[in-house]
């Protein structure tokens, strides 16, 4: 009989340990997953901060007043700088719903994170933002550069405007109908030019 | 002279690595995880909890891509996505970016022409 209890409570301690030792093993995935590669999303510790913000298009226009967008940029883990793009209001990130209500978003494993280098000196994210009651579509803008970048120049259905460089990051929000005929241009500081086009339809294999 | 408790200490070590994979198997099984690599890891990731509405749609660089797609589901709606024009970065999508949804009816819209076709990694666990 004593045999059978210390069996159980042994088994009892290994299967507790066990999925402990998993926890442990894995990570903590909770609530913002890194999967596999964990070093290269997850916040270093060192916490983040507003680098950029922009104007929504409507306010450009005269439109209703809306919160501006902003890049939020932290370092992973493993170095990488990973910008996120959503709203700003007093200046908290966050998300602005339909129905006009903001809300803040914890800095986890969100950004778009990219470790930059001679031959990759910037970094190109473009955010969709689906319509809703209020709202038209946006598409935002964003990134990071390294110090090899000297200007930005984001081109709108033949319209050039400047983006600004801040700590390393820009953004821009343009309406999401525009994204097909916009094209963002990197000069970089050897005098060389690239420039990159948006796509008309995403999620086509083929552009 | 030591005492015999009735189990090698090889039955209980095996015991507990049993208990580690099990425990590895519960958790990605909660957190409905639906990932694999096609030239890079893309996927769903949910997590371990199934029912804080937050979950990522992505696509690790690698394989020379320069073009990345990631799409958040919601049910049967795309309710936001990003994409990466740069092979340098990880096309990241999260939840939460765009509102609260339902992880159990949550899923990932991914396409990297460089390693993969377009198609949907959806949640997997059990809700």
């Amino acid at each position: 009989m004593l045999r059978r209890v210390k069996f159980f409570v042994a088994l009892l301690v290994a299967v507790v340990a066990g999925v402990a030792g998993a926890s442990a093993v894995m990570g903590s995935t909770d609530p913002d997953p890194a999967g596999a590669d964990a070093a290269a999303l997850e916040p270093d510790g060192t916490g983040a901060a507003i680098v950029a913000t922009a104007a929504d298009p409507d306010a450009a226009r005269g439109g209703t007043p809306a919160p501006r967008w902003a890049v939020r940029v932290y370092r992973s883990q493993n170095g990488a700088a990973c910008p996120d793009a959503n709203r700003t209001v007093g200046g908290d990130f966050g998300r602005v719903d339909g129905d006009g209500s903001f809300h803040p978003l914890a800095l986890g494993a969100t950004g778009e994170c990219a470790e930059l280098s001679a031959d990759h000196p910037y970094e190109l994210v473009v955010r969709h933002f689906p319509a809703d009651d209020r709202r038209a579509a946006r598409a935002v803008v964003f990134g990071v550069v390294s110090t090899a970048v000297s200007a930005i120049t984001l081109t709108v259905d033949g319209t050039a405007q400047s983006v600004p460089i801040a700590n390393g990051a820009y953004l821009a929000a343009i309406a999401d109908e525009d994204a097909a005929t916009t094209s963002v241009t990197f000069a970089l500081a050897n005098g060389t030019r690239q420039v990159q086009a948006l796509r008309s339809d995403p999620v086509v294999t083929e552009p | 002279m030591s005492h015999r408790t009735g189990m090698s200490r090889g039955v209980l070590l095996l015991a507990l690595l049993c208990a580690v994979s099990f425990g590895a198997i519960v958790r990605v099984a909660l957190a409905g995880d639906n990932y694999h690599v096609t030239c890079v890891e893309h996927g769903f990731y949910g997590g371990s909890d199934t029912t804080d509405g937050s979950y990522f749609a992505r696509v690790n660089a690698g394989c020379s891509s320069t073009y990345r797609y990631c799409g958040i589901m919601a049910g049967a709606y795309e309710v936001g996505s990003d994409e990466l024009y740069t092979s340098t970065g990880t096309c990241n999508s999260w939840s939460r970016t765009y509102g609260d949804y339902t992880e159990c009816v949550g899923g990932a819209n991914l396409n990297d022409p460089g390693s993969f076709s377009q198609h949907y990694h959806l949640f997997s666990g059990s809700c």
